[in-house]
């Protein structure tokens, strides 16, 4: 049941064209729930009070009623609700998300310039509770039974309760406030000129403490799986088989189960991103950060509804791209998975 | 080994007795608020920033305007319990309408709720409720209602899943010959042989519940006339240089009660699971 060792030899060929199978069915698939997903943001969209020429002249204080009913002809807003439905579906396809009213600026523009914010405290994040959880997870499967294992458990349900936001708080108290080890907010320091390897520096500053408080929950998860993965592979008959031909303890973790009891893990991945990208929402508010998740916020905060519509329908579609990411990686891993 | 009960193997693992424990003191304190601190507990009654164990009218001190904080933390634990509970009772019932029909009828109908779940999951669940809470408008009632319906993914699957097996089951053959109506076989025949997982997970489900609560109330989402641990968190912000336990504080009685949940959660399933729980 090892990971097979002959996975170099594959030619490169078959591998390739598996590949372009996997993502051409895992396209079929996102197309229905790219279009539900933007149907549901229409009924939002008509479910709320007023529509997007009311909030744009109650913003500006009130209009001339033939400029407001001149607005809503070329918005469409007069035309049957299918119409409607039809036009902005229509509008998406082109990567039309039309314009935040906050902002005045095209909601597209407005979520890709913070989405690289956003993506780099997210790759942070997933990176650090993937390596710490690992770590942990086959610390207590180990020792599976022992006090050391009931410890790390519960550490784990502690951390698990643990609310993002809150941490992030008594870290900057902390290690910003009292220590004054690392700066209490922001992505890099403001008007510092910075450049080259300082600025990166100072950005990896900025950003271990809501990576800390981002992952946290995340290690309690992945500590969790990794712990129960070994442990569900220890059962299995070729650990057995290892043992039999006296391999050592050391030998059998981390060569035979470890790999084993990780490809589950890689799925997890994929399905916790979209978790990760909400969390990200408080802790983007916690730090000041200006990234996508602050971004939805401040769009609740004003009622900005075309802008937080757009980030339902953006971070749906970085949802989908990462989960085929890593079905690939999956399918590259481990090729007794026939794309399923 | 001798089969012991459930409620036995419930009562000899320490950790759910403590969860249970601590569960008990948060919803006694959330019972008895009214009785213990009359008065709203948003009413300003002392010194501002009094640290905790300084005063004895006011054990954990007060806040940045002079409020009770341990009268808040009472009366926020029936704001927490409420939305938590509220809000996992409402996704577990949709999850368990829209697991049923789907794994009961199978076929198209299947296919379309199945598309619909996977939708669920592929929104990050907290933008959509910023999504819903900006349509309802915000307030309590709003928030339970989004913490809701971004929920009930997981107890819809493993209802799927329980019906997909049961279905084939002599029992419902059996139901389906005496002529009952598809309602009386989901409901009455195979529900109470489907509820076992559904409600182990119900645990998991108050506890996040619990959670997104704290985290939409800290960005001031929910009723700013009802007193919320997430919003005395927010309120110890602005002075949490010089007086963190105002943040503090509230922030512990969320982990406690998270934590007690969760022990809950794993002792039931320890005891449901005798085998497969304890490795």
């Amino acid at each position: 049941m090892s990971v097979s060792p002959d996975r170099g030899r594959r030619a490169a060929g078959a591998v390739a064209g598996r590949a372009f199978v996997l993502i051409r069915r895992r396209l079929a698939q996102a197309l229905p729930i790219i279009v539900l997903v933007l149907v549901g943001n229409f009924v939002l969209m008509k479910l709320a009070p007023g529509d997007a020429v009311d909030a744009y002249f109650a913003s500006i204080g009130g209009g001339d009623a033939g400029v407001i009913a001149q607005l809503r002809a070329e918005y469409g807003l007069d035309q049957s609700a299918l119409a409607q439905l039809g036009l902005y579906l229509w509008k998406t396809a082109q990567l039309d998300l039309g314009k935040s009213l906050l902002h005045g600026q095209p909601v597209l523009t407005l979520i890709l310039e913070r989405m690289p914010n956003t993506l780099l405290l997210m790759l942070s994040g997933v990176s650090l509770a993937f390596g710490l959880g690992v770590i942990l997870g086959v610390a207590a499967a180990r020792r599976a039974g022992t006090p050391a294992d009931t410890a790390i458990v519960t550490l784990g349900l502690i951390i698990y309760a643990t609310p993002g936001f809150w941490l992030g708080l008594m870290l900057i108290v902390v290690f910003a406030v009292k220590l004054a080890w690392l700066p209490v907010s922001g992505i890099e320091t403001i008007a510092s000129q910075m450049t080259g390897f300082e600025r990166v520096l100072d950005i990896a500053r900025h950003l271990v403490l809501p990576t800390v408080s981002l992952a946290l929950v995340y290690v309690a998860i992945y500590m969790r799986l990794m712990r129960a993965g070994m442990l569900e592979v220890y059962g299995l008959d070729f650990v057995r088989t290892a043992r039999a031909k006296g391999l050592t303890a050391d030998r059998i973790d981390f060569r035979h189960v470890l790999p084993n009891a990780l490809l589950p893990m890689v799925t997890m991945l994929g399905l916790q991103f979209g978790t990760l990208l909400g969390g990200s929402v408080v802790i983007e508010s916690v730090f000041s950060i200006p990234g996508i998740g602050r971004l939805a916020f401040e769009s609740v905060v004003n009622r900005d509804l075309n802008t937080l519509l757009g980030i339902v329908f953006m971070s749906a579609l970085l949802v989908i791209a990462v989960n085929l990411i890593v079905d690939l990686l999956y399918a590259h891993l481990d090729p007794r998975i026939e794309s399923a | 080994m001798i089969q012991r009960s459930f409620a036995e193997r419930f009562r000899t693992n320490r950790g759910a007795l403590a969860g249970t424990a601590l569960l008990l003191l948060v919803v006694l304190a959330a019972a008895a608020a009214p009785l213990l601190f009359p008065g709203d507990p948003l009413d300003i009654v002392g010194r501002p920033l009094l640290e905790p164990f300084t005063d004895p009218r006011f054990p954990l001190g007060t806040d940045r305007l002079g409020r009770d904080i341990l009268a808040g933390l009472a009366h926020g634990a029936r704001a927490s319990l409420l939305v938590g509970l509220v809000a996992a009772f409402g996704a577990i019932l949709i999850g368990i309408l829209v697991g049923a029909v789907a794994g009961y009828f199978g076929g198209w109908t299947d296919e379309v709720l199945m598309r619909l779940t996977e939708t669920f999951q592929t929104v990050p669940g907290f933008i959509l409720a910023l999504a819903l809470i900006a349509v309802m408008g915000p307030g309590i009632v709003s928030v339970a209602i989004a913490i809701a319906l971004v929920s009930w993914t997981g107890p819809a699957r493993i209802t799927r899943a329980e019906f997909l097996t049961l279905r084939q089951r002599e029992f419902v053959s059996a139901a389906r010959i005496l002529g009952l109506g598809h309602t009386h076989i989901i409901f009455r025949e195979i529900l109470p042989n489907a509820l076992a997982p559904i409600i182990v997970l119900g645990s998991v489900i108050v506890a996040a519940a619990i959670l997104i609560e704290s985290a939409l109330s800290y960005l001031g989402l929910s009723d700013p006339n009802r007193i919320t641990w997430g919003q005395m968190i927010a309120g110890g912000r602005p002075v949490f240089r010089t007086a963190w336990f105002v943040s503090a504080i509230p922030g512990l009685a969320i982990l406690l009660t998270v934590l007690s949940v969760s022990l809950v959660g794993e002792g039931l399933t320890d005891a449901a699971n005798p085998r497969t729980g304890r490795k």
